[in-house]
């Protein structure tokens, strides 16, 4: 392990990690946590996806009851996990430039890690199969399970929302103060002036970003609430929930925080690249058209996963289609073109954190062309109950926000460790890149083939696009055990290149 | 099964002993906050000592002789009531108004001081406050503790101290600079304890069978409505506690532990 100093710092516009005299160390330190802890849920649930491939390959078979329990909670798990590392990463990357409390985010992640416990045992011991979209009624009136083991799962899901929340109203007030006004955090006036007004200081992409993303985790937060209260209330007795009513709001949840894993980790991109590059990535007018845009975009393409259900009004099923399309657009194009023109001939070079970094833009490229056209009405209609589905958000998970979240993990140790990964660990991106797409592809072309998902028994003639995928859910595991392992390994000495700080 | 309200709200278990023993308890932590503690250094304590003390006995009490330990035996479900107020209620607050009143250490014998040293080391406390739940909620213990008085004394003594010994580390004492001065210690830990009662309030909450049958022998009671109200104390014992460690974790995390008190 070498001890040179991996990314620099010192080219103009580019934001160190650490703060002068290591102001934000707590903060980073919560980072980490966060990182360990929602990388180190990823690599559990997991395991269990790993378990549902088996079973659909014929090779390993599970009862369908315990095929539904691991399908409702590698959903909830993965969603959550991926959330709490990019919020973690987040947090550290904000905390250069603005002021966090490392007590409100050991806070929120102890509020966060409660909500997961009860979401491990509703599903676990409690035997609650309903599915990650706990869509009602299902959960109420399970034939395996208890009203209890539903309740757990509302509950978990309450104290994700509530950690959730308080980390979203904190981060918005801190960048807030920092540019002095939400409406300064989101540059709205540069915004409004196309870029001539600059009277204002602009936001770093980061912090511009972490505005959005708390703004939309509120906006989330709050149709989770609308949807868990009347069936709190349902649950004892007092009214009944109108069944679309429930679908919308459970969508607005769901889908938004699904979402939101995405693109705090995109945002995470901004945020470590610049390091390699050596190159600063200015606040443009387009980065802030394309990122203020996602706050009204990332509400409004829930319903793109409703397009079955006939009684939803048709403007709803069509501001999806829009909105879908709409919302992949700008980020995209604006962080990827961005990315891209950073890397350009920079001299980047290529240790695991960009290999990582790269990988991810490109998942995020194919995830995101096929969730736009699943999103698309005529091909929802015949691919959103195939593999197709399970293909395309695989595909931005996985090889994008994922690939993301590792990473930014791999940027914060080689920073604060003073460390260079292992050569040999170089290899690790490429065995996740190559196991990651063939694992995936076979969603593709099991959905392509019309290949139902959520079944538990698959028929013989559909099994063999699941047992091609397991030798490559073996080669993304190798590649997985390799980041892991040469993390472990600085792990320590990054955790104390954030100590002896002030306001520890 | 289900009680009259009205009767249920009176219906009030006076132990003489246990309240003997609560009411010296009291004047004894009365008359030792007035001197200002045990030891040559003496100061005036707060009053807020004083009514955590008082609440933490005032919980004990509720949780003990009021309606719902009254009905212990009747009912699982207000059983794993009392059983919280204990752990989760009586214990901070009688840890929080209790340890300065003691102003340190000095004066126990030295094997106390070891043993107390070892004690409320994180790993032990959370490791006997665990086995100390998790024993007297196995089938057995818990039947043992419902037929004889004694016992059921003993196994809300061990929960009390048992707790009292789990929140020490959190509720660090001025002359004891703990193990859990970093908040990734402080969180690890709240985690560690929430999980394991959340276990065990699950694995009550979806057993399928019940499994405390002294509640199948209660005036009216069903296989069914035993069954139930096991759901609901697993349930008690599990959702509650999320709460109590979030509390606790606003209330405990990021302070700054205290700096050790000077000698001189």
């Amino acid at each position: 392990m070498d001890t040179a100093h991996v990314a620099t710092a010192e080219a103009p516009g580019i934001t160190p990690l650490l703060a002068p005299d290591r102001a934000n160390g707590a903060v980073l330190r919560v980072g980490l946590a966060y990182l360990v802890a929602g990388l180190g849920s990823f690599l559990l649930m997991g395991v269990l996806g790993f378990f549902m491939r088996l079973d659909q390959s014929g090779i390993f078979v599970l009862s369908a009851q315990w095929f539904y329990r691991i399908m409702t909670l590698h959903g909830a798990g993965m969603v959550a996990s991926i959330l709490l590392a990019g919020l973690g990463g987040l947090a550290a990357a904000v905390s250069a430039t603005t002021r966090l409390s490392a007590r409100v985010l050991w806070i929120v992640l102890v509020i966060y890690m409660a909500g997961m416990t009860f979401t491990i045992f509703a599903t676990l011991l409690g035997g609650f199969a309903a599915g990650w979209t706990v869509l009602y009624p299902l959960p109420t009136h399970g034939l395996v399970w208890s009203l209890a083991a539903a309740l757990a799962m509302y509950v978990g899901y309450l104290f994700v929302a509530l950690g959730l929340l308080l980390y979203a109203v904190h981060i918005l007030v801190a960048v807030s103060r920092t540019y002095g006004g939400l409406g300064k955090a989101l540059a709205l006036r540069y915004l409004f002036s196309f870029g001539r007004d600059r009277r204002d200081p602009l936001p770093r992409p980061v912090e511009l970003i972490a505005a959005v993303i708390s703004i939309d985790s509120i906006a989330a937060v709050t149709a989770g609430t609308l949807y868990l209260v009347p069936i709190f209330l349902h649950a004892a007795g007092v009214m009944t929930v109108d069944a679309l009513y429930a679908k919308d709001t459970v969508y607005i949840f769901g889908h938004t925080m699904a979402n939101l894993s995405i693109y705090v980790t995109a945002g995470l991109v901004y945020a470590a690249l610049p390091s390699f590059t050596k190159r600063a990535w200015p606040t443009t007018w387009a980065v802030v058209i394309a990122w203020d845009l996602i706050i009204i975009l990332m509400l409004a393409n829930f319903s793109h996963h409703i397009y079955a259900d006939f009684a939803q009004p048709v403007g709803l099923q069509l501001l999806a289609e829009i909105g879908s399309y709409a919302v992949a657009l700008p980020s995209f194009i604006v962080t990827i073109i961005g990315a891209l023109a950073l890397i350009y001939r920079s001299g980047l070079r290529w240790t695991v954190a960009p290999m990582l970094l790269a990988l991810g833009i490109w998942g995020w490229v194919f995830g995101g062309l096929g969730a736009v056209l699943d999103s698309t009405i005529p091909v929802n209609q015949v691919m959103h109950n195939t593999m197709w589905v399970p293909a395309h958000f695989h595909t931005y998970y996985l090889l994008g926000a994922v690939a993301f979240a590792w990473g930014y993990f791999f940027y914060m140790v080689a920073e604060l460790s003073g460390t260079r990964d292992l050569t040999l660990t170089r290899l690790a991106p490429w065995l996740y890149g190559i196991g990651g797409a063939g694992f995936i592809f076979m969603f593709f072309v099991a959905g392509a083939h019309s290949v139902p998902r959520r079944y538990a028994v698959h028929l013989a003639q559909w099994q063999i696009y699941a047992r091609i995928a397991v030798p490559f859910v073996l080669v993304l595991a190798l590649g997985l055990a390799g980041l892991a392992w040469d993390l472990m390994l600085r792990f320590r000495a990054a955790w104390r290149g954030t100590q002896h700080v002030v306001g520890s | 099964m289900r009680p009259d309200p009205v009767a249920f709200v009176w219906e009030w278990e006076w132990a003489t002993p246990l309240g003997i023993a609560l009411i010296v308890t009291q004047v004894v932590y009365v008359l030792l906050w007035a001197r200002g503690g045990f030891g040559p250094r003496r100061a005036h304590l707060g009053w807020g000592r004083l009514v955590a003390f008082t609440l933490g006995l005032g919980v004990v009490v509720i949780a003990l002789m009021s309606p719902i330990g009254a009905n212990d035996e009747r009912f699982l479900s207000l059983h794993m009531v009392a059983h919280d107020l204990l752990i989760w209620i009586a214990a901070p607050l009688l840890l929080l108004g209790g340890v300065p009143v003691l102003r340190d250490t000095d004066w126990l014998p030295r094997p106390l001081q070891r043993a107390l040293a070892i004690l409320t080391h994180p790993v032990v406390a959370w490791s006997l406050s665990t086995a100390l739940l998790w024993v007297w909620h196995a089938p057995p213990a818990y039947g043992f503790a419902l037929e004889s008085d004694i016992v059921h004394g003993v196994e809300h003594l061990c929960f009390l101290v048992g707790y009292v010994i789990y929140w020490w580390p959190l509720i660090v004492p001025p002359w004891d600079i703990g193990w859990l001065r970093g908040n990734t210690a402080r969180a690890l830990y709240l985690l560690a304890g929430m999980v394991q009662s959340a276990l065990l309030g699950a694995l009550i909450t979806f057993h399928r069978t019940v499994l405390y049958t002294a509640y199948l022998h209660v005036p009216g009671a069903t296989p069914a409505s035993a069954l139930a109200d096991q759901r609901l104390a697993g349930a008690i014992m599990w959702f509650p506690g999320a709460v109590v460690f979030a509390i606790a974790a606003i209330l405990v995390i990021g302070k700054r532990a205290p700096q050790p008190v000077s000698s001189s």
